[in-house]
Parts: structure tokens; sequence; C-alpha cells
């Protein structure tokens, strides 16, 4: 199985960090894994993206157009992207950021109140990690215990506590999700 | 680590003492990783003021025996041709890291692969070739970038890494394999000062009776011994193909992605990936030339590499070509429509 996930935002919210951390936890789990990132003329409030993909088998492209997984942080990305998700793909956005006017029915969509959740523990920069707890959650594509480990191996050692915090974020995230929701990439 | 971070820790692996170049988009990493990881193994990182001195100071760094590298993007290479052909001309070992970019002109920092003339035929004035390896993935750019170093001293002769800004960019697992050093003869032609022994001259100025032609010809028989010894190329799924896709680097990867969908599918198509650009692996692709099968090269660029496999297959199949221009990007999903739209094709003929 191949899943093909699309992260998106503004600069500064750790987008391209939220990418490797996936693509580092599938590598954990034994998976093929590739991250490519947006590069070069990009800037802190400007946008940022980058495709992670997470495979049984030998990954082709690293760049595709039609993600299964779609994480968006910011509107301008919601509206770049929202087309391209493929039909029964996920699409998991922050609701503290994002006012939906526009939906599509043949989705299934996760709203995570991201930065609000972590306002609450006083990081309102790490919202990515409360979409990382949200994203295990809702779909199963990772194991929480290969994430933990890969949050451990990939922060430097004069970070380390920082770590504790991104669980407690991570969390919330996860504690944000439905239990009963269909875990349709699962 | 991504991409151009592999291509510098394996070029450091492989003793590569010299580094000089000039910064420029999506290679940046490497003068990067370089201006602090040489310092830490002895070796010298300048960022030079320009492409052009960047690769002349290559030169003068090889001349005295040291393994030495530069690297640009496409413009940046463009401006390097003189340095590249003045090596070749005096027999000199150096890498270059070409990590391609849009162009003509500045173009864009998207991926490109409109490089792969100015690889494989010269680039620079005169009759010389470089030695081009065509990496697809990160495992593929730190092994080829540690022979690239063998290769160059064991032909003195300079070899070219042709990656594009994806390869540069991405990041994915790979195993740091360690670095064995062949046999290699002693450089008893460098400048390492001529006490006790004849100078030795490093020139690529020929001006005595017959004198330049013996070199073309020597230099000649240099790139005839590659073409001999040094083919690599990886065939997928090609035995039974009806169609078979040809292509390189990143184009190689996204054609993988199509070619194993379509197999998945029942379709008997696959796909050739030449890992030397020069020399091309032209005598395999004639081997599997025939009248029932088709070829179609994929690249990013508006149809270079396709000229190689024409002569290649020499008329005995059809050749046809699919690619996207400089700095325009193609999906798996484009190529799948593409490639099945022209199998099928054949099929209803």
């Amino acid at each position: 199985m191949e899943k093909r996930i699309i992260i998106a935002g503004s600069g500064g919210q750790g987008i391209l960090f939220l990418g490797r951390l996936i693509a580092y936890s599938g590598m954990l789990e034994g998976k093929d894994v590739t991250w490519f990132p947006s590069y070069g003329a990009e800037m802190r409030g400007g946008t940022a993206n980058c495709t992670v993909i997470l495979s049984d088998e030998m990954i082709g492209s690293p760049v595709i157009r039609n993600p299964d997984l779609l994480v968006v942080m910011n509107e301008a990305s919601y509206n770049r992207f929202l087309d391209r998700l493929m039909p029964n793909g996920v699409l998991i956005y922050d609701s503290s950021l994002i006012d939906i006017k526009r939906h599509r029915e043949d989705i299934e969509t996760i709203k995570v109140p991201a930065s609000e959740l972590a306002t609450t523990l006083n990081s309102t920069r790490q919202a990515n990690m409360v979409m990382m707890g949200a994203l295990v959650a809702a779909t199963g594509i990772l194991d929480i215990g290969s994430v933990i480990r890969a949050i451990e191996e990939m922060t430097s050692e004069h970070r380390k506590d920082s770590i504790e915090i991104n669980k407690e974020l991570m969390m919330l995230g996860s504690k944000s999700i439905n239990p009963f929701v269909n875990r349709t990439l699962s | 680590m991504k991409g151009n971070n592999a291509i510098a820790e394996a070029a450091i692996q492989a003793e590569c003492r010299f580094y000089a170049g000039y910064p420029i988009t999506p290679q940046n990493e490497i003068p990067e990783y370089m201006s602090w990881r040489m310092p830490e193994v002895g070796g010298t990182f300048i960022q030079a003021e320009s492409e052009i001195s960047a690769i002349n100071m290559v030169y003068g760094a090889s001349a005295c025996g040291a393994r030495a590298m530069t690297s640009s993007s496409s413009p940046g290479i463009s401006l390097k041709q003189e340095g590249i052909s003045f090596l070749a001309g005096a027999e000199l070992p150096a890498v270059i890291v070409n990590m391609q970019r849009g162009g003509p002109g500045l173009g864009n920092i998207s991926a490109s692969q409109a490089d792969y003339f100015q690889a494989v035929k010269g680039g620079g004035h005169g009759d010389y070739k470089l030695l081009v390896y065509a990496p697809y993935n990160l495992q593929e750019l730190w092994d080829l970038t540690m022979l690239a170093f063998d290769k160059t001293d064991e032909y003195r002769n300079p070899v070219m890494i042709l990656g594009d800004a994806i390869l540069g960019q991405m990041m994915e697992p790979f195993v740091r394999s360690p670095y064995v050093k062949p046999d290699l003869p002693e450089k008893t032609w460098a400048l390492t000062g001529c006490e006790g022994r004849k100078p030795n001259v490093i020139k690529s100025l020929f001006m005595g009776e017959g004198e330049l032609e013996q070199r073309n010809y020597m230099l000649q028989a240099k790139y005839q011994k590659m073409k001999g010894t040094e083919v690599r190329f990886q065939a997928y799924f090609i035995d039974d193909a009806e169609l078979i896709v040809v292509a390189f680097g990143i184009a190689a990867r996204i054609a993988a992605s199509a070619v194993r969908r379509l197999r998945n599918e029942g379709h008997k198509i696959g796909l050739f990936r030449p890992i030397t650009l020069f020399p091309f692996p032209e005598r395999a692709i004639n081997e599997q030339s025939g009248e029932n099968r088709r070829f179609i090269t994929v690249e990013l660029n508006a149809g270079q590499m396709v000229e190689d496999v024409r002569l290649a297959v020499n008329g005995k199949s059809e050749v046809l070509f699919y690619g996207r221009p400089g700095g325009a990007m193609m999906t798996p999903e484009d190529l799948y429509e593409k490639l099945l739209q022209v199998y099928l094709f054949k099929l209803t003929q």
C-alpha cells in the first residue's frame, strides 16, 4: 500500500518538520519513504508545503499531483490543494485558522482546532504537533509509538526538554478526534 | 539527509579534500555542507567569487594531486564549460555535480533534464567527453559519487554527476555504504614539487608538430575504453515488453511508478534506465530492439536522449518521445495516461 500525503501551510508553522516527522516515523516502521519540500524562493510568512509518501514497496516519483491525505494549516493552502485530494481522500485542517467556505462531499473532512489547542499549553507555534496527534488518531497510518520514537531521535541534544511538551501537544490532537470515526486510510 | 547533503558527505568519505563553488539554487546544500565539513577533515572549502574561478581552482587543486570537486546548477554549469574543457584537455581528474534546474537562461529553480546534451556531447569546445552518471535515488547519489572519485582518477578525466532539483532536495532512507578505495596508480604526474626529479607539466596547449593530434587520439582511446567497460544500466520487466520506456534520473523514477501500475493492469510495458549517459548503453538498447517492439523515451526536456536511443536502435524499432520541457513537473499520473494511450493505440491498429 502507498500513502501519499501533502502537508501545506505558512512558513514558520513547522510544515516541513511535520512532513519529516511523518517520513521518519514511517522509516522506523520499515516502510519506504520519501520527503520532498517546496524550496528556493520561500520565506517566513510565505507558503510552505511538502509531499511525503509512505509505501510498502519501492517508491517511484517523490512528487505527485493527487494525495490520499491532505493536511492544511492555512486558508491559502486549503484553496490551493483541496481539488487535488483524491476522491475518498482524507482532509485534516486547522479549524482555528481556516474558515471553510467551499466543501467537497466525496472526501472525509476532519477539523482540528490545532492552534487553539496548542495555545492552551502556551505553544501556539507548535500547532503542527497537535495536527500530528490528530493525524495519527484519525488515519492510523502510523503507530503513535514510532512517532514518539521519531521525535526523540530527531530532536537535537540541546532541545531534549521540548520532547515532553511535544508529546502533550500530540495527545491534545489525538483526543480531539472522535474515536468512532471511520479510519478510511488504515 | 537531503540528496545534496548525501553527495557532499559521500565526497568527503571518498577522500575529496578540495571543494570550490559558487551558490545557486537548488544545490546550495552542497557548498553549505562542505563549508563546515571540509575543515573537520582537514580539507579546503572555498566559496569562490564566481563559477569560473571555482572550476579553475578545482583545476589547480587537481593538478597538485588532490581529489577535487565543484558543484552547481544549470546556468552555473554553463559558466564552467571552459574550465571543464581545460580539465579534459590537461587530463585532470575532477568531479563536477550538476543539479539541473530549468533553462535556458536563468530559467527557474524547478527540476529539469535539459542539460543532457551539454553533459554528454562535450559542453565546452574540443573533442572531449565526460563520464556522466545519472543517479535516480539517494542511494545512487551516495554510491555513484564515491565511484566518480575513483573513475576520475582512473581515467584522469573529469566525471559529471547529472542530478536534478528533486533529487537534490528530497529525503529518503539509504544505506551509507562505507568507502573502499580501489588500487589506483600513484599520481606521479601531479605537481608536488620537483626536487630530485624532472618537473611535471600539466597543460592543454599543444603547439608542436602533430602533438595535438596525438593527444586527441589518446583521449579518444580513453573514451573507447570507457565505452567498453564503464556502461551501466538497469532494465525492469523488459523480457516480454511490447513497449519499452527509456528514462534516466528522476524521469526514470516517475516512469517506474507509471510502468509498475501498467504492469499490474496486465500491459506489457518495461523500463530501461541508463545509469551512465556517457558511455551510453547503446549496445544493450540495440539488442532489445526489433520489429515487435517500440520504445518511448521519457525526459524532463523537449527531447534530447531520444536522439541517442534512435541511434542505438538504428531503425529496428519505432522510437517515440514524451517529455515536459525545462522546469515543468511531470507526475506519474500524467505519464500513466500517456503511456497507456501509446500502448493501446498500437494494439488497436
